[in-house]
């Protein structure tokens, strides 16, 4: 998750508050539309598969724990 | 819907609209007979201008063959117009919400003309991607809400990026509507779509500008500094989306995901991305926004 953190951060270099897993990063405007594509770019990246955007909802991404389970866990 | 009856519309605006509906009355056709849709597409290669490839230039271009490049070449031109398809319905919706409202009567008549040929547009593109390559691709954006702005300058953002939207498809569609290597069927709707976006973005320029001078009316250095930099991350955007990895995929390369990656960080691209957007800053330059 640190690379996900860092890059929150690079996109929002006044942000003086911790990002936390509970953190809402919708509310916070921490992810915002011009930025996401790069942000799914970093998630493929990271997670080494394909996401498919046309099934996701802003929801999906509201906070890391969040972000964390729908991306990261382990696939059933 | 925003209110924007203080927005002052010079008599130059004015004569602009005018003249631009004359060409548009002038330059109408009927585009549902105007292209021939052969059953294939010939010559058997590029469909894109290989300058255009998102590869062009890069150590990942020396990696594939020419069959490769023939083949990517056409997911390219499927993902363009996927995009430009995507972009019409969502200026569309912009558009419409204005059309006929208070401060927009100057405008509105022209606005019947360009809601009326990008729908055409947004079917010759989208029937180019289906009949030759079968499917168009989903759009992978998503909107996330953001903090209210005021009405003048939310105008502003929506036109800007109607126009740099139209700015920088145009710098594809000319070059390749210009491109005597590539198939007739493929020169014909990017030559039709350019003749058309010419005067889309004679128009836009001056509605943003006009637009641009309220905003420098109402509001501070910060705040207009805050919307350059916005327009900065849109214009970015952009360019991110040019580099598909449904394209990657669909011409068979490995592991597209890390290709798109490596493509996108290939330093010969930056003066590539420069360029291709240099029409967009000179004009934001111009009306001083961008320094
Ligand atoms: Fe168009
Ligand atoms: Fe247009």
């Amino acid at each position: 998750m640190e690379e996900i953190i860092n890059w929150i951060r690079s996109k929002n270099p006044d942000l003086d508050a911790e990002i936390t897993g509970d953190t809402d990063l919708i509310e916070s405007r921490l992810i915002a539309s011009v930025s996401f594509l790069e942000f799914i770019g970093l998630l493929e990246e990271l997670t080494g598969r394909q996401i498919d955007v046309t099934s996701l909802s802003v929801a999906d991404f509201r906070t890391i724990d969040r972000i964390n389970e729908n991306f990261f866990a382990p696939v059933a | 819907m925003s209110a924007v009856s203080t927005i002052e519309w010079t008599e130059e605006f004015a004569r602009a609209v005018r003249r631009l509906i004359d060409v548009s009355v002038d330059d109408y056709y009927n585009p549902y007979r105007t292209f021939e849709w052969p059953e294939t597409i010939t010559p058997d290669g590029l469909w894109m201008s290989r300058e255009l490839l998102s590869v062009y230039g890069t150590a990942a271009e020396q990696e594939l063959s020419h069959e490769q490049l023939v083949e990517l070449s056409r997911w390219e031109s499927v993902n363009l117009y996927s995009l430009i398809a995507h972009g019409i319905r969502e200026l569309l919706i912009e558009v419409m919400r204005r059309i006929h409202t208070p401060g927009y009567e100057i405008p509105t008549p022209y606005f019947h003309h360009f809601i009326g040929e990008e729908n055409e547009h947004m079917w010759f593109f989208a029937e180019f991607c289906l009949r030759y390559a079968g499917r168009i691709y989903p759009d992978r954006r998503m909107v996330f809400p953001t903090d209210e702005r005021a009405p003048e300058m939310n105008n502003f953002i929506v036109f800007s990026q109607i126009l740099i939207f139209e700015q920088i498809g145009d710098y594809f569609n000319a070059h390749m509507a210009a491109d005597a290597k590539l198939p007739e069927t493929v020169r014909a709707v990017n030559r039709i779509h350019h003749r058309d976006e010419s005067r889309h973005i004679a128009f836009g320029g001056k509605l943003v500008k006009a637009l641009f001078e309220e905003v420098r009316r109402t509001h501070s250095a910060e705040e207009v500094e805050e919307v350059g930099q916005y327009l900065r991350g849109y214009i970015d955007l952009i360019i991110q989306m040019l580099y598909s990895r449904d394209a990657y995929q669909d011409a068979g390369i490995a592991n597209p995901t890390r290709f798109r990656a490596a493509v996108m960080a290939d330093p010969a691209r930056a003066a590539i991305n420069a360029r291709i957007i240099e029409r967009t800053n000179n004009f934001y330059r111009r009306i001083g926004l961008f320094h």
